[in-house]
């Protein structure tokens, strides 16, 4: 096992009002494995990345769970050592929205930041390392290099981000959102380039996103959340054709064709604040009475999933 | 009589090329003309670093064209200004690609709401909160007066989204221009800011471009509005133009054809997907597509297609003459 996260809980709380952002999530991830990590948004995706790197900052607070690494806890390891790790073992690709390429430095300047805090310092190799890695992402080097993030597209920023993770070779990579910007060519060019890094170097990956169709393209498993909760886990294949969870469920059936008749689809809306209950509550066309209590997990088909209508009967 | 007409606008960016590497004039955008009139729907497709932004800041006139013209109710915003610029810059509003970065932290909603609406008019206390009321009403953040002290984290993306619109809408506008405005709410919550976004432009008579790189999604709004030219970007140019359905069953432009070939659909996840080659150096000669067409010919290297065909159907590839004009 690579990375083992139990009962893992994030709250963010301003004055007296708190969020819960993610709630007892637990999973592993093998060695080689690519997990789709899924969720509308607002459902927490972000904030389990960040608490996995240790980056939550105030007001957040992780307030339970574990998160071991090679068998050690990341969150309980002096800040030190999780640094050496950081980039170098674990590397992130954070969501473009939050402009995480330093605004004053030029691209290629943030490649050289991150290797010379990892004691990455001939110049000339790291010139051609870093060229390698912009052709790999579909950008020009000799154009891209010496710009400054203001001056590239929405998508081109989200690549870069993609080459920075990976140039010193880690062995996980979270990427939060890293194709959500882009357009189906240059999504297929970077599937493509994470299922080759994967299969070849067997870099494992946790894959964000909220586009069922895209992640399903790549993720050997799938885990759905919703309002910070875990709603499903399987297979991909499974999830796909036969979704359980009424929210999974709604996330496949929204997806419009590409060929034949389209028709008008009206798609319920959450109204209200989640108070207590399946966090789902309000928008499934499924509820009972008992939907009024958290369900719990229940394993079912070989997927876990926090439904009621799930439970086994007689138990 | 066309709301808006873009005349051969290009927008030309110098690549700083730090130490070795030489200035570069880099079209962003390279002879554009685009008719827009009242109550028309424009799809803008394109991949990333197409231009597609680009193109709709000229619009909204937040990028002046290096060469060419906007013209807005028969003025040029940028030579006649005195004219037209102010009615220009309130009627003609930009829902932005990114809504988290966009929208203020430290803000509520009313507050968001409030500072266009006092930028361009006078109002009393009552007209103003009536206003507010009624933007919300109308991008369904219902009912209104829960909203109106939220902070934009305190919404879910699609609401955050719908905020946007609700910003954009609230000076009246005649023309808006949204840019991937459902690009980043997931499945579920797309289809009903799409139908809310369409049943306000149906409802105003808007003129509106919607850009976004995703066909299924073009395809939903252009169905719910009932029509919808398209243009497709590459490299900074329209290589193609016409209504969508019609694009979509034929395409003509070998970008076109890629770029429906390569979309995902539920029933095609775990289909082979045809090979396509990606190349982002950009040429300065011929046609911009000429480095991953599979049909590439001697003459695409040397001179740019035009755009020819019918006013439903143009394309600008030789496979389909061009060369003489
Ligand atoms: N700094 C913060 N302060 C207060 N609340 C926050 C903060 N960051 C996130 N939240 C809240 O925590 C919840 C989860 O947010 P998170 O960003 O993790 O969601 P996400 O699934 O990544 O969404 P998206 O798809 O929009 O990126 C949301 O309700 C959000 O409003
Ligand atoms: N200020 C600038 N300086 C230099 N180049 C720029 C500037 N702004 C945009 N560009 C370039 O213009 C091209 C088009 O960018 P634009 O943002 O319009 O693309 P886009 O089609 O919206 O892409 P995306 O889908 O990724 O948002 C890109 O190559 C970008 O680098
Ligand atoms: S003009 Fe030539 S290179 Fe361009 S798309 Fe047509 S055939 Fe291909
Ligand atoms: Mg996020
Ligand atoms: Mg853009």
């Amino acid at each position: 096992m690579l990375l083992e996260v139990s009962d893992l809980s994030v709250i963010y709380s301003a004055g007296n009002k708190v969020v819960r952002a993610v709630n007892n999530v637990s999973f592993d991830l093998e060695k080689g494995e690519v997990l789709g990590i899924i969720g509308e948004s607002g459902s927490g995706k972000s904030t389990l990345a960040n608490a996995i790197i240790r980056a939550i900052k105030p007001p957040g607070k992780i307030v339970s769970g574990r998160v071991i690494y090679k068998g050690k806890d990341l969150l309980e390891m002096p800040y030190d050592e999780f640094r050496k790790i950081m980039w170098k073992e674990i590397s992130y690709v954070p969501q473009a929205s939050q402009n995480a390429l330093n605004p004053v430095i030029t691209v290629y300047d943030s490649f050289k930041y991150v290797a010379d805090s990892h004691g990455f310092n001939d110049e000339k190799a790291l010139r051609e390392k870093v060229s390698e890695l912009m052709k790999l992402v579909g950008l020009d080097p000799k154009r891209v290099l010496n710009m400054y993030p203001f001056q590239l597209s929405g998508g081109m920023r989200q690549r870069v981000m993609i080459a920075l993770s990976m140039l010193l070779d880690p062995e996980l990579i979270i990427m939060d959102e890293p194709t959500s910007a882009l357009d189906m060519l240059n999504q297929e060019l970077i599937l493509k380039l994470i299922k080759s890094i994967n299969k070849e170097m067997q870099i494992s990956i946790i894959y964000i996103t909220h586009d069922i169709l895209n992640v399903a393209q790549i993720a050997d498993r799938l885990f759905v959340m919703y309002k910070g909760y875990m709603m499903e886990d399987g297979k991909t294949e499974d999830i796909i054709k036969d979704p359980l969870n009424p929210y999974t469920q709604l996330l496949i059936s929204s997806i419009p064709p590409l060929k034949g008749e389209i028709k008008n689809i009206n798609v319920k809306e959450d109204t209200s604040y989640y108070v207590s209950g399946c966090p789902f509550l309000s928008r499934c066309d499924h509820a009972f009475e008992r939907c009024k209590e958290l369900p719990s997990v229940f394993l079912y088909k070989n997927r876990k999933v926090r439904c009621w209508l799930y439970e086994p009967h007689g138990a | 009589m066309n709301l808006m007409e873009l005349r051969g606008v290009s927008v030309i960016f110098e690549d700083r090329g730090g130490g070795f590497f030489k200035r570069r004039r880099f079209y962003a955008l390279k002879n554009v003309s685009l008719n827009i009139g009242e109550d028309d729907l424009i799809l803008v497709l394109g991949e990333s670093g197409a231009g597609k932004t680009t193109l709709g800041r000229v619009i909204v006139g937040l990028q002046k064209p290096t060469n060419g013209s906007v013209i807005y109710k028969g003025y040029d915003v940028w030579k006649q200004k005195r004219k037209i610029y102010a009615t220009y810059r309130r009627e003609v509003q930009l829902v932005p690609q990114d809504p988290y970065s966009t929208l203020p932290y430290n803000k509520t909603v009313k507050e968001i709401l409030e500072a266009p609406l006092k930028r361009w008019n006078k109002l009393s206390k009552q007209e103003l909160e009536k206003r507010l009321v009624e933007l919300l009403d109308m991008v369904r953040l219902s009912p209104p007066e829960d909203f109106l002290d939220k902070y934009p984290h305190q919404l879910s993306g699609g609401q955050r989204q719908r905020l946007n619109i609700a910003r954009s809408l609230s000076v009246d506008p005649k023309l808006v221009v949204a840019d991937e405005p459902v690009t980043m709410v997931d499945a579920s919550l797309r289809l009903g800011l799409l139908n809310t976004l369409a049943e306000i432009k149906n409802k105003l008579h808007l003129s509106m471009v919607f850009i976004t790189h995703d066909i299924p999604t073009a395809r939903y709004f252009y169905h719910l509005v009932k029509r919808g030219n398209t243009i497709v970007i590459f490299g900074g140019k329209v290589v193609e133009e016409g209504d969508l359905e019609e694009l979509l069953s034929n395409p003509y432009h070998p970008y076109t054809k890629d770029l429906i070939n390569i979309t995902p659909s539920i029933d095609n996840l775990y289909k082979e997907k045809p090979e396509v080659k990606i190349n982002y150096e950009r040429v300065d000669f011929g046609c911009p597509y000429q480095l991953r067409c599979p049909y590439v010919m001697d003459i695409c290297k040397k001179e740019e297609p035009q755009l020819i065909g019918t006013n439903s159907h143009r394309v600008a590839c030789y496979l389909y003459g061009g060369q003489n004009r």
